[in-house]
């Protein structure tokens, strides 16, 4: 065997250098004394004289014609499917301008105050019959007023000892409740804005919100700078835009400032 | 001697880049046979083969200034050939196209004795080959290039053309073995049939 694998590979040896295997002594040595070989030096001779009986395939006669005026097709026209360098800046800056918008519009919805935030309130255990608790809130709304919320603030009035406990979600401490029943802030960095800001941010990125993170009031202040520092640094984003959205409406106002 | 007649290949790009048209049919007329060849055997398709050996040379003036003239020009030309070949068999994979081969052969008999059954055996055989390997293999036994150009061509190194080179011929003389093409007579002396 092994000396068949050596005649097979001698054999491609002289097939790779063109040459003709009869005129090697060792290959017809070993075709004489080995039928195997014999068989398989006959195959490879067959191989070769098929292959030269193959159709050649002739290139066409006006191939030189057809090239010429492929060659002046193609010096007189660009490239195709490939976009001059204007059109590739020029797509760019669309997409640029695009995603610029589209940040200061998503940024100017986190600015906008939230509405009359109506935290929703689970009842630990039943309510007292109090009567004083049902004066206090007389409608049965679920939502209650900042000092209700933080477990009665007695000395603010000391009459919601009937409200024993009392759990909020989202968790809104008592002086963002406060705050919330004040009237509203308009600058951007009040602490209602940043509070809802912090909430939205904490609900984008999927992290929970721990009690007590946004609640200024019990000195975790760490969050609140950072949003401090985020709304300090994208203010003049947040300008130009409002400025941008002033031109736009001022060139185009709309029907009711027309007729008027 | 003027460009339409040169023979160094050097001169004849030279003379191409000058703007000759003489010259560019020179160069065309130079290696047509084996670009033509190249694109055939890749397609296996004759229209598709005349179709992108004219994009071929086109594209090869376009970029002829991009020929380094310190290396031989015919295994540039045939790398840019196998890459077109290529690329146009991977669009014919999403649309398929029909393709040329070799079907319906007679059973091997003991009238086979003629030469153009003898290719059309040959013929058979190749076609059951691996796709990479019967390219390899024509290319060097029928277009005549060497394994190194077989592999510019073919975008691979010249060791596994000479594998698959190798592996082809072992696979048609085994197919041509079993189909009885290749017989041993009582008398120990072996022949066609």
């Amino acid at each position: 065997m092994a000396k068949f694998e050596a005649f097979e590979a001698r054999l491609n040896e002289l097939l790779d250098a063109r040459r003709d295997p009869l005129g090697d002594g060792e290959i017809v040595r070993a075709a004489e004394q080995s039928s195997q070989c014999r068989k398989l030096l006959a195959a490879y001779r067959l191989m070769l004289e098929g292959t030269n009986q193959l159709s050649r395939p002739q290139a066409p006669a006006d191939l030189s014609e057809r090239v010429l005026a492929g060659v002046a097709v193609s010096a007189a026209t660009p490239i195709s499917g490939q976009p001059s360098v204007w059109r590739r800046w020029s797509r760019g800056s669309v997409i640029a301008v695009a995603m610029a918008i589209s940040a200061a519009v998503l940024f100017m919805v986190l600015l906008i105050p939230p509405r009359e935030p109506q935290p929703m309130v689970q009842r630990a255990t039943p309510p007292a019959a109090s009567p004083t608790g049902v004066a206090d809130n007389p409608g049965g709304q679920e939502s209650v007023s900042g000092q209700e919320l933080t477990g009665g603030n007695e000395s603010a009035s000391g009459t919601h000892e009937s409200i024993p406990e009392v759990a909020v979600v989202p968790n809104r401490s008592a002086s963002e409740s406060v705050a919330s029943d004040s009237p509203r802030s308009e600058t951007p960095s009040s602490p209602e804005v940043q509070a809802a800001i912090g909430d939205l941010l904490a609900l984008a990125t999927g992290m929970v919100v721990v009690p007590g993170a946004t609640d200024r009031s019990a000195g975790s202040s760490i969050h609140v700078e950072w949003i401090d520092r985020v709304g300090t640094g994208m203010k003049p984003v947040t300008e130009s835009t409002t400025n941008f959205l002033d031109t736009l409406f001022e060139a185009f106002p709309a029907e009711d400032d027309r007729s008027s | 001697m003027g460009c339409a007649l040169a023979d160094d290949v050097r001169e004849v790009v030279s003379c191409c880049l000058a703007g000759d048209q003489d010259a560019m049919v020179r160069l065309v007329d130079l290696f047509r046979g084996p670009v033509f060849g190249l694109c055939y055997r890749m397609l296996g398709h004759r229209q598709d083969a005349e179709d992108v050996t004219q994009e071929v040379f086109v594209r090869v003036f376009r970029s002829l200034h991009q020929w380094d003239n310190q290396r031989d020009f015919k295994p540039w030309l045939l790398a840019i050939a196998g890459n077109r070949c290529r690329t146009v068999l991977g669009q014919r994979k999403r649309r398929p196209s029909p393709r040329e081969t070799v079907s319906d052969l007679p059973d091997p008999s003991p009238a086979l004795r003629d030469v153009q059954y003898l290719a059309e055996e040959v013929a058979l055989a190749l076609d059951k080959l691996r796709e990479d390997h019967r390219r390899a293999f024509l290319l060097f036994h029928e277009q005549q290039l060497s394994y190194a150009e077989i592999g510019e061509a073919l975008g691979c190194p010249v060791g596994t053309v000479k594998t698959w080179i190798h592996r082809a011929r072992r696979e048609v003389a085994r197919q041509l073995i079993e189909r009885g093409v290749v017989e041993e007579r009582n008398d120990g002396e072996v022949r066609s049939v």
